[in-house]
């Protein structure tokens, strides 16, 4: 062998180990999303581009129906309410964790007390009181009082993901568990390369059948035209937050398909109130700010109808909905003059925080929404910042004057208003009165008197003008076109427990 | 004087160069008034226009970006905050520079020894890192970007100035000079500097070149130019996500880029080789 050769066979070797995944591609069906995960211990965020991937593994008892309305059983199998405050719950039997723990009442108790210390699910989870063993396969979930079967069924769907007692206590929920979790999911964890990919493959065992996709690979790719040519190039199969102009392009392309499915997310300006010194403590001011942007054209131009628009920080499809709250409809030149009646003849000058990264076209968006304020004489200082550093200075209430972000909750308006709550980690609004109605609304068991208390809610987010909404966005996917069994879910969860290649 | 652009005018790149850097003399001195729209208004009702010669209308003579702000408005723009950050870096830099580099070639010894060790350190050391380091603990703003592509300079000016303050300082004239009792700071001022104003010159002008590029490398990774202030960089960045839709978004600004950087250094070559008797 000369020279040549050797070298031949060195580049080989290299660019081999270099771009080739350990296993056979035509076994693999690799999905592209942004950004890698942080860990894969499911109770260590709310992110559900991170949760996809622990989501794969770690199952819930229950979660809800792709229109995100009603509840599906997961492991469990049955529940009814047994008292006003009791959910009793009947666990699938026959399940074992891959490592060979059963999957029992004892382990759903503890998987449960695990999901109520979880700091990110404190609000999803702060009505629930503690769990009780009733037999090998049943357990009472009991609320703090009385409480609807709809409100604790959305806390399990959030966050009751099932772990093996014996293995997450030995190694550690949020530590060994977050880089090797086992559970009872229809895949089993392989590998994790960070910042590469993460490798689960197929579990024999799953009780709902083996899946038919051997390995399902997750690959961070940051850049939404790079996730696109991926998936044009084969290199990926599913791709998620797909920019809406590649749409056209991708859809004639006979391999691929490119979906846009229902939202939730709902989608919003803060604007912030704690500090009094700011002409944002002037409510005019606020009010003047909502006449200031224009979200029917951010839906038409930028989202290009892929979008709805929203009077209130929940969507109509939720519960406890407010239908009496108007809709401001966009008016720069009152929005200049009702600065001027607050004192403000010459406009004013406010900060603008947003993510580079993180919510879709959020950066053209804010960019197109800091233009629309600068014409009602709002001058804008734009901070662009990384998304990390976005949550981060988020939930540490460093955000300042205004921000741009869209949050995911259940289709129920007790987990979207706690984020309005004293003192809650990302409240930028102090109210008593707000605190003393939420407080007492999930204690009413009559929806329509729960519902009622939102209404109020939202009336008093409406009237201080603590907020701008906007709209909710559609979901946008794109996979290989002979990609079968897939359903978009409203929550943004990827099942694909039941997906076949043609 | 006269010779000198007689002969400049000869070489046909630094022509081109000096055409392309009186045009962006023309475009940052240009008012904002005389744009055709406002370079930070967004209108999507007109995003992703083509530029004319690719289909598009007169309206948008290079097109429009992805949120519909005219993209000839905002790469003029664009150039004023380029021309202006690229011209006070280099300005900064060569202060910097061409005093160090005095100084150490004029008294040698520690001074020199001390200096040239600074000026390995700088070289040594990877700028753009520096850049990212520095503006991640302290933030983006204008003032600061400058002064950091003022200072990634200085280290060429320097080694190039101390080499030739070390050939004048041996001429017979400054010898002499001295010997009259001269000041030190009289004989840089008077005979130092003056000798070595060709060095300094080229150096400059390929420094322009340089700083140009690391603006908009800098911008293009969203440290430099915050929006909605349009720079080359911001713009390419803006427009790599749309590179099948809308190309011509990164190609305008990527070309001015590659026009400005191309001129400077035609120029530079250019300026070398006329004040340069022995490469003639």
């Amino acid at each position: 062998m000369n020279a040549r050769k050797i070298l031949l066979a060195l580049a080989s070797v290299l660019l081999a180990s270099t771009f080739a995944l350990a296993q056979p591609r035509d076994q693999s069906f690799i999905v592209a999303q942004a950004a890698d995960t942080r860990g894969l211990s499911p109770l260590s965020s709310t992110n559900q581009q991170e949760k996809n991937i622990s989501n794969q593994v770690v199952e819930r008892l229950v979660q809800w129906t792709p229109d995100g309305t009603g509840f599906v059983p997961v492991l469990a199998e049955t529940w009814s309410q047994t008292a006003d405050d009791t959910l009793q719950v009947n666990l699938r039997q026959g399940v074992s964790f891959t490592n060979g723990e059963p999957f029992n009442a004892e382990a759903a108790k503890y998987s449960l007390e695990q999901m109520m210390v979880a700091t990110p699910y404190a609000s999803f989870v702060s009505i629930l009181s503690h769990v009780d063993v009733v037999d090998d396969h049943t357990i009472n979930v009991v609320a703090k009082g009385p409480a609807s079967q709809g409100l604790m069924l959305n806390a399990l769907a959030m966050g009751s993901f099932q772990y093996p007692p014996v293995y997450t206590q030995e190694v550690g929920l949020l530590e060994g568990f977050a880089t090797n979790p086992i559970g009872t999911g229809p895949f089993s964890f392989v590998e994790w390369v960070k910042d590469d990919h993460i490798t689960l493959q197929a579990n024999p065992d799953y009780w709902g059948g083996k899946p038919s996709v051997e390995y399902l690979i997750f690959r961070p790719i940051s850049e939404s035209a790079a996730r696109v040519a991926a998936l044009e190039a084969g290199d990926v199969d599913f791709i998620i937050d797909v920019p809406l102009d590649s749409f056209g392009r991708l859809n004639a392309n006979p391999n691929v398909v490119a979906i846009a499915s229902p939202g939730g997310r709902a989608y919003n300006l803060t604007i912030t109130t704690l500090d009094p010194n700011s002409p944002l403590a002037n409510v005019e001011v606020r009010r003047a700010l909502q006449y200031a942007v224009d979200p029917d054209s951010i839906i038409e131009f930028i989202l290009q109808g892929h979008g709805s628009r929203l009077t209130q920080v929940v969507a109509p499809t939720t519960f406890g909905f407010n239908p009496d709250i108007p809709q401001l409809s966009y008016d720069p030149e009152r929005a200049r003059q009702m600065l001027a009646d607050a004192g403000y003849p010459d406009g004013i000058t406010i900060n603008f925080d947003y993510a580079i990264s993180g919510y879709p076209l959020g950066k053209e968006i804010s960019e197109y929404i800091a233009s629309q304020l600068e014409e009602a004489g709002v001058t804008v200082n734009q901070n662009v910042l990384e998304y990390g550093e976005y949550l981060n200075r988020l939930v540490t209430l460093r955000l300042v004057d205004l921000f741009y972000g869209g949050s995911l909750t259940p289709p129920d308006a007790q987990f979207a208003y706690p984020a309005y709550q004293c003192g809650f980690r990302y409240s930028y609004y102090c109210n008593p009165e707000y605190d003393a109605i939420f407080a007492s609304a999930p204690l009413l068991v009559d929806d329509t008197e729960r519902a009622a208390a939102y209404h109020q809610l939202a009336q008093i987010i409406f009237d201080q003008a603590v907020v701008i909404p906007l709209y909710t966005m559609d979901d946008f996917w794109a996979h290989r076109s002979d990609l079968e069994g897939w359903v978009p879910m409203r929550d943004q969860f990827l099942d694909f427990t039941k997906i076949s290649l043609r | 004087m006269r010779r000198f652009w007689k002969l400049l005018r000869r070489d046909r790149l630094a022509t081109t160069g000096m055409v392309i850097i009186v045009v962006l003399a023309v475009v940052t001195l240009w008012p904002a008034a005389w744009l055709p729209a406002n370079p930070t208004r967004a209108n999507p009702a007109l995003r992703l226009k083509p530029p004319v010669f690719a289909g598009g209308t007169w309206e948008n003579a290079l097109g429009t970006d992805n949120l519909g702000r005219d993209l000839l408005s905002r790469t003029v723009a664009g150039t004023r905050v380029s021309v202006v950050i690229a011209l006070v870096a280099v300005l900064i830099s060569a202060t910097l520079g061409i005093g160090l580099g005095v100084a150490a070639g004029y008294f040698g010894g520690a001074v020199d020894s001390l200096i040239m060790r600074l000026v390995d350190i700088q070289l040594a050391f990877p700028l753009l890192l520096l850049i990212i380091a520095v503006i991640a603990v302290v933030g983006s703003s204008l003032p600061i970007l400058i002064l950091l592509l003022g200072i990634s300079g200085w280290a060429q000016f320097a080694r190039l100035v101390r080499a030739e303050t070390l050939r004048v300082r041996t001429l017979e004239f400054v010898e002499a000079s001295r010997a009259l009792g001269t000041s030190s700071l009289r004989l840089v001022v008077k005979h130092v500097l003056p000798n070595i104003s060709t060095t300094i010159i080229v150096v400059g002008t390929f420094e322009i070149a340089r700083v140009f590029l690391l603006e908009s490398a800098v911008s293009f990774l969203g440290l430099g130019v915050q929006p909605p202030t349009p720079s080359w960089g911001t713009m390419i960045a803006d427009g790599r996500n749309y590179v099948y839709e809308g190309w011509w978004i990164a190609t305008v600004p990527g070309v001015a880029i590659v026009l400005s950087v191309l001129a400077f250094n035609f120029l530079g070559d250019g300026l070398r080789d006329v004040l340069d008797p022995t490469s003639r």
